[in-house]
């Protein structure tokens, strides 16, 4: 069979990046423009400096990912764009390009959802044995995703309110920690014990998750602390924080995995970078025979691989659009399904 | 020579094709906030019905601000990347100046485009079309204070009330904007990027802390 070659292109928040990938599992070549220290000065993303960094990238990068791969636009097959959900503004500079791409060279476009690239960047490193659970984790998202087949999303359980990575930004920024905080929180942990009361967030039974309690418990505890003239352990803090956080989401996701007969968990999505999670997950999974996938770090930010994985099996499925393609700050993975 | 030209910077959305200095053949759309969607279905609808290949461009003329942030980066991100990728020459040219080319037999043009809180971007050019007052970020009060010092006949154009003179709407001659634009600097493809003519409010703060 012809080799597949799609350009992935991905620029939904604050990193511009394009990638090659070959017949959805081979990556050929991936550049990623991150902004991230330009953000770090504001404390997070300023979506209007994010959209303005993006259209001075956009062509260098889809460049770069080209000539690294040995490639001409000639060469490629379709075009695979993060459609949403992001920063609108993010957005629509990846989409132009790729649409601009698309009508020029007469190449199909194939929208991609944002999190569903999350889950394909595991395709990168391993086959998926379906029926799969997957568990997005990162700063827009805390979902838990059955997949009974490539592309088709259905989606069981999620926040109900911050995502986890959320949560851990915001608890980094009352704790003064630099921003992006979920690293920083995790790095602390190793070195703190679980000492300070934290309650376990929505611990029921249903499959479904709640972070703003747990935020707003350490923020209370923070204030009430400071205003004593105590002196916050920090990594004794992010301990206890940490360990609520895993506990919950390796609990829930272990009984969502036993109630739906699966055997195999992927993680997915930047918080999925976290030691401790990865650390929980391994020793579980592995305690109950549980077919682990786990990205490796470089897939858990945000980057184009993943999307041209991603394009691969959605235009497998008959996933295309036309050049009426808009951006969508906010849009279901499920309607995506195959 | 062929020149497409692009504006995305206002409410109506135009997209045009030329022969030298002869229209070929234009698209425009009206959808407020949906530049975004329309943009590259417009231009595709331009190449179909004048039967032209995207290759067959020799030069982009796109409008690359001031005016809406969104608005202007959808269609430099677009020029961009036709620029780059089948090697096309790209002219950036000011929304404020092809706004000013909509009207004639003028002494001043005072062209100006909203930019909210008691601001706007504004240019005014000569009879000539030549600057006079260069673009920037002004307030009304300001721009006004300059307004009332032009003598000779006076045009204001805009997409906002400044003051009890009469404002006329943003209607582009193409022909006009061809001829008067096709001859700007060019730029290579890389480096096209939008004219803000203002910073973006959170690099002001961090610059007011910080003195």
């Amino acid at each position: 069979m012809k080799d597949v070659y799609i350009l992935g292109i991905e620029s939904s928040c604050d990193e511009t990046s394009a990638s090659i990938i070959k017949n959805g599992i081979e990556e050929i070549s991936t550049v990623v423009a991150t902004q991230m220290d330009i953000h770090k000065v504001y404390g997070g993303v300023v979506p209007e400096i994010a959209s303005r960094n993006h259209v001075e990238n956009i062509t260098l990068v889809i460049e770069e990912a080209l000539s690294k791969a040995n490639l001409k636009i000639d060469d490629i097959d379709a075009i695979g764009v993060t459609y949403g959900p992001g920063l609108i503004g993010s957005l629509l500079i990846g989409l132009q390009a790729a649409k601009t791409i698309s009508f020029l060279y007469d190449k199909p476009l194939i929208p991609v959802h944002h999190i569903a690239g999350h889950i394909y960047a595991n395709r990168l490193v391993s086959e998926f044995e379906f029926p799969l659970i997957a568990l997005v984790v990162s700063g827009g998202h805390t979902d838990l995703i059955y997949m009974d087949r490539d592309y088709s999303f259905k989606k069981i359980g999620g926040t109900l309110d911050d995502a986890v990575g959320e949560a851990y930004d915001k608890v980094a920024k009352i704790m003064g920690l630099d921003y992006p905080g979920g690293p920083i929180i995790d790095d602390l942990s190793l070195k703190g014990e679980d000492t300070y009361d934290l309650p376990i967030p929505l611990d029921d039974d249903s499959n479904n998750f709640s972070f703003s309690g747990l935020k707003s418990a350490v923020v209370n505890l923070v204030h009430n602390e400071k205003q004593r003239g105590n002196i916050i352990n920090e990594a004794n803090l992010s301990k206890s924080f940490q360990e609520r956080v895993i506990h919950i989401l390796t609990k829930k996701t272990m009984r969502v995995l036993k109630k739906y007969n699966v055997s195999t968990l992927l993680l997915a999505g930047g918080v999925s970078a976290n030691s401790g999670l990865r650390d929980k997950f391994i020793k579980l999974c592995s305690d109950n025979n549980i077919n682990l996938v786990i990205p490796p770090l470089k897939y858990c930010t945000d980057n184009a691989a993943m999307i041209g994985a991603a394009a691969y099996y959605a235009y497998q499925s008959g996933l295309q659009s036309d050049l009426l393609l808009n951006a969508s700050a906010t849009s279901s993975l499920e309607k995506e399904g195959a | 020579m062929k020149s497409l030209f692009i504006d995305t910077s206002n409410k109506i959305l135009t997209i045009a094709v030329f022969d030298n200095d002869e229209l070929l053949g234009v698209e425009t759309s009206d959808i407020m906030n949906e530049h975004s969607k329309y943009a590259v279905d417009k231009m595709k609808k331009v190449f179909d019905k004048i039967k032209l290949k995207p290759n067959d461009i020799n030069r982009i003329l796109v409008v690359n601000g001031p005016g809406s942030f969104t608005g202007v980066r959808i269609g430099v991100t677009i020029a961009k990347t036709y620029a780059w990728s089948l090697n096309k020459e790209v002219i950036p040219i000011s929304s404020l100046y092809v706004n000013a080319l909509g009207y004639s037999a003028h002494d001043y043009y005072v062209s100006f485009l909203d930019a909210r809180r008691g601001f706007v971007y504004a240019s005014i050019y000569d009879k000539e079309y030549k600057p006079f007052l260069k673009e920037q970020y002004i307030s009304i009060d300001e721009l006004n204070s300059v307004i009332n010092t032009l003598d000779g006949s006076v045009v204001q154009i805009g997409d906002v009330s400044i003051n009890d003179n009469e404002t006329k709407p943003i209607v582009l001659d193409l022909e006009k904007i061809i001829k008067y634009c096709k001859n700007k600097e060019l730029v290579f493809s890389h480096a096209l990027k939008p004219n803000y003519l203002k910073r973006v409010e959170a690099e002001e703060k961090l610059m007011v802390e910080n003195k």
